[in-house]
């Protein structure tokens, strides 16, 4: 499958690992396949995105334009040229 | 039962004020709600607690507060939730995340639907989130503020709140946390840092101008 293109914006404790930047793009055909070349560009990231067991932490969220990628294929979701892919906190509480 | 010592349950007793009405709400379910319109001077029956409390001051204009209140009693017997924009002080509006906080300034309120649809606990949507950031990054502001309802409790945080402010900081710069609480016969609403899981009052102005 041909990797597509995509935009990564990043929260704003995550820039300083990316050299500030608010937002990078990433060539991949899954949002996983996304963050592993994010990952090898800036190692910083890896842990702050990726738990032990490869999964996400459970306090990022992630979301392919408007859609949650835990309600879709996780990080096996399918991206497509121009998709933004967002990393988010979750805002949450009792 | 302890009423709230902060400069919010003051301001609500001001005798001088004739209460104002309006008359809130959606078609479905519409409150009676007490408009703040008091004098800022009325807020200063508390000074002495209120010097106690920690920068920044939140500044919110009536119609401010009044958003977020009336949002509040719409979402009730959920809770409510919502976020606010403002300018950050120092650098850190650019890449450096560590040197800047909110000034307490307040440019834009934003109602947020619960996505948790919870009387015990809110979620706010990314979808929601994005909004809100993308509307505060036109005007050259951020996300400074979170706030929701707690329907039956203290306008205080609560372990659930501490425990996903010190998740959302482990991407997010902190924000200031406001809880309206809808306990008491008037709105109660409050404000605070959570950092490394301590709980920080900031003080309140209702009526900035």
């Amino acid at each position: 499958m041909t990797a597509m293109s995509v935009e990564i914006r990043l929260p704003t404790l995550l820039r300083p690992h990316a050299e500030g930047a608010a937002s990078v793009r990433a060539d991949g055909a899954t949002v996983g396949d996304v963050f592993t070349e994010l990952t090898t560009r800036y190692p910083g990231l890896a842990g702050q995105l990726i738990d032990d067991q490869g999964g996400l932490h459970k306090f990022v969220n992630v979301y392919c334009n408007d859609d949650d990628i835990r309600y879709l294929q996780q990080l096996d979701t399918k991206v497509t040229d121009g998709d933004v892919v967002s990393i988010l906190p979750a805002v949450a509480g009792g | 039962m302890t009423h709230p010592p902060a400069v919010r349950a003051s301001s609500w007793n001001c005798e001088d004020r004739t209460p104002d009405f309006l008359v809130l709400g959606s078609a479905a379910v519409a409150h009676r709600v007490r408009v703040l319109a008091f004098p800022l001077d009325c807020r200063d029956v508390d000074s002495q607690h209120a010097t106690q409390l920690a920068s920044p001051t939140l500044h919110l204009t009536h119609a401010q507060y009044e958003a977020i209140v009336a949002h509040c009693f719409d979402g009730f017997p959920d809770e409510a939730c919502g976020l606010l924009a403002g300018p950050l002080t120092g650098s850190g509006a650019g890449t450096d995340p560590t040197g800047a906080e909110p000034t307490g300034e307040v440019t834009a309120v934003y109602p947020c639907e619960n996505a948790a649809h919870s009387a015990r606990v809110y979620r706010i949507s990314g979808k929601d989130l994005m909004s809100a950031t993308l509307d505060a990054s036109k005007r050259g502001d951020e996300i400074v503020s979170v706030w929701h309802s707690h329907t039956h409790t203290d306008a205080y945080p609560s372990p659930t709140d501490v425990d996903q402010a010190m998740e959302a900081q482990r991407l997010e710069r902190p924000w200031l946390y406001a809880i309206v609480s809808l306990k008491y016969g008037e709105p109660v609403l409050r404000a605070y840092w959570i950092r490394e899981r301590r709980i920080i009052e900031v003080a309140v102005e209702v009526g900035h101008p």
